[in-house]
């Protein structure tokens, strides 16, 4: 049976010319997104997940690599065909205080993509269309004419999901989409974006840098690390069986909010993350790497699978 | 209790910050006890008055709008709200020091790190400038730092060093508590593990008592021994981790539980709490909590819940226990 | 840190009960309504405003404001003639009343057009960047370089002296300072996530700078406008007192200072009276350009 993909990305990479030379924020990144499926992408601060997020919708131009949507190769398209392939593909974006334009009202914000995108025209069914889609998010229809301002972290979300939501999108890219919420608000919202996966077949690319977060969302997981994917799999198979070291340091640090009466061992990584800045051809992990060896700082080790669906980028597999 | 087993007691604290769009209640009447050379866990979401309680017992809100209306603070025996700015410029860094969350904004960027923590140092003793660097030198290497970046700017260090060098800085009097207001929820969760190991250790080494502030009770499981949980400016709930944890008794502390995702489960069902937190100018009589409380009846809204102690140490603030056969869902299992 | 929390958790909570919308601009006049300071301006720069107004219906031109009147020349004040007489005999009352009107209205027209053209260039620059940026800035840089009072007497002495070249000349020295002011405001708006939101939802340029990116970076811009006002008023009139704005007769504050400087000894009141009209509207303006500025950033408020 085929499998039914809306995503494909092949060798994506995106490079920045910086002072210090050229950073690798995204290095040869290929991953598919099947429809209805999400994909959560998982990584620290500068790992590049927020850059791919933005790259695969052009919102940053990709240096190179192939980009199907759809079948279509959307990098090879143009300004004017890329606009008119925009309201397939929306975000949602972290910042539920800099991701609204102050100046709009909850109204106004919502019904922008549906006018640029002359969808519909009639004021009072745009109206309607409005109230529809704030219905649909949980906003209560009081709130229509209200400023971001006065609303708070939550309701902003669920506006921010709402102007995504408007152009009737197959495909949405979650960019930290709670992070910047209190926990009680935090299962509001991804609650909410659960629900309209499934009433509306949506496909997610989920970025975060929450492991328990992405265990709940997602059915795929990408772990990035410096620009490169070092670990891809089911999420049981990589929750169960993580198998690159970093995945491992990464799992084994999230804080568990239960009561033990040992503590557990953690994997404490040394170092820190460095940026990705004119990089030698060796694993990128070696330096703070537990069980690298010679090989690993001899030659960059491709990404292999070694189960079906798992793929691993490490030389010790 | 034994005073000398007290590190930090708060009794009936009250903080207010008058401003012109009202009266901000953002600490009401809250005790909270720290024992000695052990770490309480103050947990709550934003705007549930965690920084205001910390900047309380540092004596540092600020004024105006923040007013302390009532309350006493004993820290090691000094009550220190009745104190002179003078008297308290001498307790803060020498008995209670503070790591703040942001690292970024708590160094000062035209000081070199190694001159920043010397001078915490000569303020509280007298020391020659050289002793005190080479002290500041000690402190960055037990930090996991290498002297050697003593004359470094904080420019040059991560975000993950940064935190690190303000623990030197708030460690290098040796104080007796240490309140850590949301030390990593800047850091990635990597550099978490790390800097919490840090903690940890080297508050076994110094024996210092902690009150370590988070929203985050993944964190409080890991790191505290006793945890208070505060919503709207009270504490609701306080115990030891494993009786809050494992034996949890107010819906509010449930309902934080049910909404995190469980890492070892992810099909468990998310049941976040409704509604919203309240605005801190016009608080709700009677529970603060009840207008979003499951299992509220008419009672809750009428007056303010009574303490009620459970064990010595297990306090649950809420009227729905007054029937003996009450029980959350969370203990029905 | 903790204010601003406490800020936003008022206004979430107080949108639970009852929806009171207000738009941003009606949170800042909430705000500027509150200072004091702000509100005296607002009071002696309508007060202006009205007596340049009623000016033209009280007093008639020819016959007050420049005819002469030897007769009663060098007049003290008196009930008469409250601010006295010039040289000419010409009531100073009514001169300084008159000149309200030029410098009022130069001040506000050049503001206005050195704001236009500077804003423009400024959000082509902070928005594009790259080469747009570096020409408009270095050109920027290149007329900060010459003092404004000398690129002033260029341009008249190039183009002759008249009101619509005053106007020009004193809109040019402020241009460069606007464009600063709006490119480093436009920058920090260009990368905020609501912008990129419009570019997902497929917009183009001019809707992201026009719809977006402008008018959240106008704050900056206003408060620089507001206080230019002012700088505006004292360049006319040092521009008229040497002799390059506008001439006698005409009634401008320069102008009347630069004629009673002569008499300053033994007829004080002449410059007196001139200078306090300048002194007192600068001061007007000022205290609204303050005003202004707190009340769109309240941060910077104790």
């Amino acid at each position: 049976m085929m499998v039914d993909n809306i995503l494909e990305v092949s060798n994506l990479k995106k490079y920045f010319k910086t002072k210090q030379g050229i950073l690798h924020a995204v290095d040869g990144v290929s991953f598919t997104l099947e429809r209805g499926k999400t994909l959560g992408i998982v990584g620290e601060s500068g790992c590049g997940k927020s850059t791919i997020g933005r790259t695969v919708l052009r919102l940053i131009e990709p240096t190179s690599g192939e980009i199907r949507f759809n079948g279509t190769d959307i990098n090879k398209l143009n300004k004017h065909q890329m606009r008119s392939m925009r309201p397939q593909m929306q975000i949602i974006f972290q910042d539920p205080y800099s991701s609204l334009n102050p100046r709009r009202t909850v109204s106004q914000t919502i019904r922008e993509p549906i006018t640029l995108n002359r969808m519909i025209s009639d004021r009072a069914k745009l109206d309607e269309r409005v109230a529809q889609l704030m219905d649909m998010v949980g906003l209560a229809e009081r709130f229509v004419n209200s400023y971001p301002h006065e609303l708070d972290g939550g309701r902003r979300q669920r506006i921010g999901i709402a102007r995504a939501l408007s152009v009737n999108p197959e495909f949405i890219v979650c960019d930290e989409p709670v992070s910047a919420l209190d926990v009680s608000i935090q299962a509001q919202i991804l609650n909410l974006l659960k629900q309209l996966q499934r009433k509306m077949g949506l496909s997610y690319i989920f970025i975060t840098h929450d492991m328990s977060v992405v265990n709940y969302f997602s059915d795929d997981i990408a772990v990035m690390y410096m620009g490169k994917m070092v670990e891809k799999a089911p999420v049981e198979e990589l929750f169960s069986n993580p198998v690159h070291p970093y995945t491992k340091a990464l799992l084994s640090a999230v804080p568990i909010p239960e009561y033990r009466e040992e503590k557990h061992k953690r994997i404490i990584l040394r170092g820190e993350v460095t940026s990705p800045v004119n990089l030698p051809d060796e694993c990128r992990f070696a330096k703070r790497c537990s069980q690298a060896c010679d090989q690993c700082i001899k030659k960059e080790p491709p990404l292999t699978e070694i189960r079906p669906g798992h793929f691993v980028c490490c030389c010790n597999i | 209790m034994d005073s000398k087993d007290i590190a930090l007691e708060v009794k009936n604290l009250v903080v207010e910050y008058v401003t012109a769009d009202g009266t901000v209640h953002a600490v009401n009447d809250i005790n909270l006890t720290v024992k000695r050379q052990s770490c309480m866990g103050l947990v709550g979401e934003t705007g549930a008055g965690k920084t205001s309680t910390a900047l309380a017992i540092m004596n540092l809100i600020p004024s105006p709008p923040g007013i302390i209306r009532r309350g006493r603070i004993v820290l090691n025996g000094y009550e220190t709200l009745s104190m002179k700015d003078t008297e308290m410029d001498a307790v803060r860094g020498k008995e209670v020091a503070m790591i703040f969350q942001d690292p970024m904004t708590a160094l000062n960027p035209v000081l070199t790190i190694g001159e920043q923590i010397a001078e915490s140092i000569l303020m509280h003793e007298k020391i020659s400038k050289t002793e005190a660097l080479e002290r500041a030198k000690q402190m960055l290497e037990m930090v996991g730092i290498n002297g050697n970046r003593a004359n470094n700017y904080p420019y040059q260090l991560s975000g993950g060093m940064k935190q690190r060098v303000v623990i030197a800085i708030a460690l290098c009097c040796n104080p007796n508590l240490l309140i850590a207001d949301e030390p990593t929820t800047a850091l990635d969760v990597t550099i978490q593990a790390q800097v919490l190991e840090l903690i940890d250790n080297l508050r076994e080494s110094y024996k210092t008592s902690m009150l370590l502030i988070t929203h985050d009770l993944g964190i409080v499981a890991e790191m505290c021994d006793e945890v208070s949980v505060m919503y709207a400016g009270r504490i609701v709930e306080c115990g030891t981790v494993k009786e809050v944890f494992t034996d949890t008794k107010h819906p509010y502390t449930e309902g934080l539980f049910n909404s995190l995702p469980n890492i070892n489960d992810r099909n468990a069902q998310l049941t976040p709490i409704t509604g919203l937190v309240p605005d801190p100018t016009d608080l709700p009589p009677g529970c603060a909590f009840a207008p979003r409380c499951r299992y509220a009846c008419a009672e809750c809204g009428k007056r303010v819940p009574k303490d009620k102690w459970i064990s010595a140490t297990h306090m649950v603030a809420c009227t729905a226990y007054e029937k003996p056969e009450f029980l959350i869902e969370r203990n029905k299992k | 840190m903790q204010s601003s929390i406490v800020k936003t958790q008022n206004r979430v909570i107080r949108a639970e009960g009852k929806i009171r919308s207000r738009g941003m601009w009606a949170e800042v006049w909430r705000n500027f309504r509150k200072s004091f300071g702000a509100m005296l301006g607002l009071f002696i720069v309508g007060m202006i405003v009205v007596a340049a107004v009623a000016g033209n219906f009280i007093f008639d031109y020819d016959e007050h404001v420049v005819g002469q009147n030897v007769s009663e020349s060098k007049q003290e004040p008196s009930a008469k003639h409250w601010f006295g007489t010039d040289e000419y005999g010409r009531d100073i009352f009514a001169r300084v009343i008159w000149g309200a009107r030029y410098s009022i209205s130069i001040g506000f027209a050049s503001v206005l057009l050195s704001s236009l053209v500077g804003v423009t260039l400024g959000a082509l620059a902070g928005y594009y960047g790259g080469v747009t940026e570096t020409i408009i800035m270095r050109l920027a840089d290149i007329f900060m370089a010459v003092p404004p009072i000398l690129l002033g007497i260029c341009l008249v002495s190039a183009f002759g002296q008249n009101i619509f070249m005053l106007v020009i000349a004193v809109s040019v020295s402020a241009i460069p300072a606007m464009t600063r002011v709006s490119r480093a405001s436009v920058m920090t708006v260009r990368d905020m996530e609501f912008v990129e939101a419009a570019r997902a939802a497929g917009a183009n340029d001019i809707v992201i700078i026009f719809r977006h990116v402008l008018i959240n970076s106008l704050a900056p811009v206003i408060v620089q406008a507001t206080l230019r006002i002012s700088g505006t008023i004292i360049a006319i009139a040092a521009l008229s007192f040497i002799g390059l704005g506008i001439t006698a007769p005409t009634p401008e504050w320069g102008a009347m200072l630069s004629s009673a400087r002569g008499y300053i000894r033994g007829h004080s009141y002449m410059a007196l009276f001139p200078g306090l009209a300048i002194m007192i509207t600068v001061m007007g303006f000022n205290l609204i350009g303050d005003g202004v500025r707190d009340s769109l950033d309240p941060k910077l408020k104790k």
